[in-house]
């Protein structure tokens, strides 16, 4: 739209010159459509200045970059000049009176050319000022505009009219919209930050420019000196478009020109931040896409040479449980060479060793490292180490080398040190997504073991008659080390197994499976519930870590005699309520997996508690009379006593638990739960029960499975 | 859990004393069992470990006091435990410990065993 604009005004300009070559009967034809091709242009122009300003973003394309705009300027202003010496020859070639048909279609040609051309070139100016707009740009432009404007209408008053006082507004308003392009043309700030190479580049493009700029208005001015017919006349109107054209586009990169000389000076400290800028960059993109180390370091020490311009250089690590080192990476130098800078310890240990930087400029200075320069092709007489940190652990040595001495600049330092603190976050990234993701890992197993052990314990409780049962199990961490199960022994009576694995998480749940399994399949062949405490205990004594052991509860509900038969081994105590008293029952018995069955066996007691309707007795693990407060108080035997004493007939197991349970949640509070907690509750009753088996997770939500 | 764990040792004649102090739990056990491990192999066989400000045991430190036992036993020496807390031998009673090793009231009482 804004080249519409554009091609519009220049075809205004080129009416005018037509009309002057016109013959004077057809003019009246051409008149009306001047000033309205050149307002409405104009109105154009301006509204797609405008969107064009809204449409701009921050990403610009490669052709759109201010430095490609302003070499493109040099570009046409070099073609302008090209086209002008070629309207020169062939204008002076046919001689300003033939007026014949070749020389009018050549003469069009030439105003095409001119229109596309200029109007290429105020498309780039306005780009270029769009680029880096302020509050003021679009006054700018609108101004530029008001000047232009002037411009054509003088120039149409004075070329097609004859007036000849608009000549003066024609130079005026040409000159000032040039000195006003100049002094708003301020926002050169995108050259400070071109690298080196790129602001000569556009220096030498500034200078080819400003030159032709100046050369095609001059070229011109001299042309018009002779002659006065028809053509000449036209020539000159087109002319002055392009002496105004060429007074802009000379504002504008004589502006340039200064803008790009007064930043030469800098612009070594400019390429040194857009190098820092660009490392940082590469080494964030490869903190998240690359967690190793070798990686890191192979990356950092080609920037390092990049840097510093180093000749060499070699990143090296101290191998695990030895003083030797390991290469990780290097550039230029060999394994023998580096080899060579090890032969001496002082070396090792002041320079490689080091925990901060150091810089040695020449190495002959020093005698005891005159060495280094010595290899059968001088290799380093300057060197530069640097330590590389991953948290507070020094994780490797970077090493550059030059072959000359004093290679190495205090600067040199100073960047590397800037670039060190990077280098630190870059490896405490990567050490960090390291470390996650093995967490990561570690608490999904963990979640795993904790969803396979609760396969583990029964998902349904057996019919048993006589009995109510109901058991809780709360686990503490992911994975735990309570057991219970109801097995059959081999006279085909129900037995409850109670038991604790020592220690915790996966060590405790894997002796759990491991029980399990011993369990199962010993049960059936148990005469009683001791000679089954004794087969596993068999099983398991020597079989297990020797600080491990299970400590295990095994009471048979033997219906035909109306008792219950209860074995410790090493467990908790049962509590039994019978005729309104409690008592806390101990049988003899050692831990299971502690002594062979040779010990283990006449220490066994089996109790035989004949019971009745309405008798109680519980079971827990420790993690019941052990769970602790937020001021490390424990929980004991009594708040449980109390509950069972306090137990009303009819009261189901259920109802007991939850009692029990809720004792323990709010004795415990907000405090950790550290152990895994079990506890059972079996009431004998006449009528057959209702069991229940609650299981939960550690969160306290509790899920009930009726049976 | 960052409760302390402490172990001094003394040595009285051929006899080893480990003064233990604290929290023996699943996150100090392996203390007392590099303390033991070290003196077993030293070639000490006759170990007193004394109880008398140790608060709390759990069934890993429990743990420790079985790894060594039938090595040392098995070169004629043995280790006693002396002056638990009431609440500390309960959790060993529970266990059967005092069938398994000697609990003792005081030291002097264990080196007099060990005389023996």
């Amino acid at each position: 739209m804004a080249r519409l604009a554009i091609i519009g005004i220049l075809a205004k300009l080129a009416l005018d010159s037509v009309s002057v070559i016109m013959p004077a009967s057809l003019e009246w034809l051409l008149m009306p459509f001047i000033p309205l091709l050149g307002i409405g242009s104009l109105v154009i122009w301006v509204a797609a200045v405008e969107k064009d300003e809204e449409k701009i973003d921050c990403e610009l394309s490669e052709k759109e970059q201010p430095l490609q705009l302003s070499s493109m300027i040099g570009n046409i202003a070099f073609i302008v000049l090209i086209v002008l010496i070629a309207s020169n020859v062939t204008v002076s070639l046919l001689g300003s009176s033939s007026m014949t048909i070749i020389s009018m279609a050549i003469f069009d040609m030439l105003i095409l050319a001119f229109i596309a051309i200029t109007g290429d070139i105020f498309r780039i100016l306005r780009r270029l000022l769009i680029l880096r707009r302020s509050s003021s740009t679009k006054l700018t432009m609108r101004v530029t505009l008001l000047f232009v404007l002037a411009f054509l209408f003088s120039s149409t008053l004075h070329f097609v009219f004859g007036v000849v006082d608009a000549m003066a507004i024609v130079i005026s308003s040409g000159g000032l919209a040039a000195v006003w392009f100049f002094l708003r043309l301020n926002q050169n700030d995108w050259i400070n930050a071109l690298p080196r190479k790129d602001k000569i580049f556009l220096l030498r493009r500034t200078i080819f420019s400003l030159f032709t700029c100046l050369l095609v208005p001059g070229l011109l001015i001299h042309d018009s000196v002779d002659g006065n017919n028809g053509l000449e006349s036209a020539y000159m109107s087109i002319g002055f478009c392009v002496v105004f054209a060429s007074g802009i586009y000379g504002a504008a990169l004589s502006r340039l020109f200064f803008s790009i000389l007064f930043s030469l000076p800098t612009a070594q400290f400019i390429d040194r931040r857009n190098y820092e800028v660009e490392s940082l960059i590469e080494l964030n993109r490869l903190a998240l896409s690359d967690t190793s180390i070798e990686n890191i370091v192979t990356t950092i020490m080609f920037r390092a040479m990049e840097a510093t311009r180093a000749e060499g250089a070699w990143c090296e690590a101290l191998a695990p449980q030895s003083s030797d080192y390991i290469v990780l990476a290097s550039a230029v130098l060999t394994d023998e060479h580096i080899a060579w800078f090890h032969r001496s310890s002082e070396f090792e240990s002041k320079v490689l060793r080091s925990q901060e930087q150091i810089l040695i400029s020449n190495v002959e200075d020093d005698h005891n490292l005159a060495y280094l320069a010595k290899f059968p092709q001088p290799l380093a007489r300057s060197v530069l180490a640097m330590p590389l940190f991953a948290g507070q652990k020094r994780v490797a040595m970077l090493v550059l080398v030059k072959r000359d001495a004093y290679g190495f600049q205090g600067d040199d330092l100073r960047i590397l040190r800037a670039f060190q603190h990077n280098v630190k976050i870059v490896l405490d990234n990567a050490k960090l997504l390291r470390e996650s993701i093995e967490n990561e890992r570690i608490k999904r197993e963990l979640s795993l073991a904790s969803s396979m052990q609760n396969t583990m314990l029964p998902q349904k409780l057996p019919e048993i008659a006589e009995f109510d049962i109901d058991i809780r199990c709360v686990p503490a961490a992911e994975v735990g080390g309570d057991y219970y199960d109801f097995v059959q022994l081999e006279n085909g009576m129900w037995c409850l197994i109670i038991g604790d694995v020592s220690g915790k998480g996966i060590p405790a749940a894997f002796y759990m499976a491991h029980v399990k399994g011993i369990v199962l399949s010993l049960a059936g062949m148990a005469k009683s519930p001791s000679d089954f405490l004794l087969k596993v205990n068999n099983a398991l004594y020597g079989n297990m870590e020797k600080h491990a052991y299970i400590t295990m509860s095994v009471c048979m509900f033997d219906t035909d005699a109306k008792e219950l038969v209860l074995v410790r081994g090493g467990h908790c105590p049962t509590f039994l309520k019978q005729n309104r008293a409690v008592a806390v029952v101990t049988p003899k018995g050692l831990g299971i997996g502690l002594a062979a069955n040779s010990l283990f066996v006449p220490t066994l007691q089996e109790m035989h508690i004949p019971y009745s309707e309405g008798d109680i007795a519980y079971f827990f693990t420790d993690g019941v009379s052990e769970a602790k407060n937020t001021i490390d108080e424990e929980f004991g035997y009594e708040p449980i006593l109390d509950v069972l004493r306090g137990v009303q007939d009819g009261e189901t197991s259920k109802v007991i638990n939850e009692t029990i349970m809720h004792e323990v949640r709010s004795f415990v509070g907000t405090a950790p739960q550290h152990d895994d907690i079990t506890s059972v509750v079996v009431r004998c009753v006449q009528s057959k029960a209702q069991n229940s088996l609650v299981t939960s997770s550690s969160n306290g939500e509790y899920q009930t499975v009726e049976r | 859990m960052s409760h302390n764990f402490d172990i001094q040792s003394t040595k009285q004649g051929n006899v080893q004393i480990l003064r233990i102090k604290g929290f023996l739990d699943a996150h100090t056990a392996h203390l007392l069992e590099k303390a033991i491990e070290d003196k077993v192999k030293a070639g000490e066989s006759f170990i007193i470990v004394n109880f008398k400000d140790l608060d709390y045991i759990s069934s890993a430190g429990l743990g420790v006091f079985m790894v060594f036992i039938e090595e040392i036993r098995s070169n004629g020496g043995d280790i006693k435990l002396v002056e638990m807390k009431p609440k500390v031998f309960t959790v060993f009673d529970l266990l059967g410990f005092p069938m398994l090793f000697d609990i003792l009231s005081n030291e002097q009482e264990a080196l007099s065993k060990f005389q023996v």
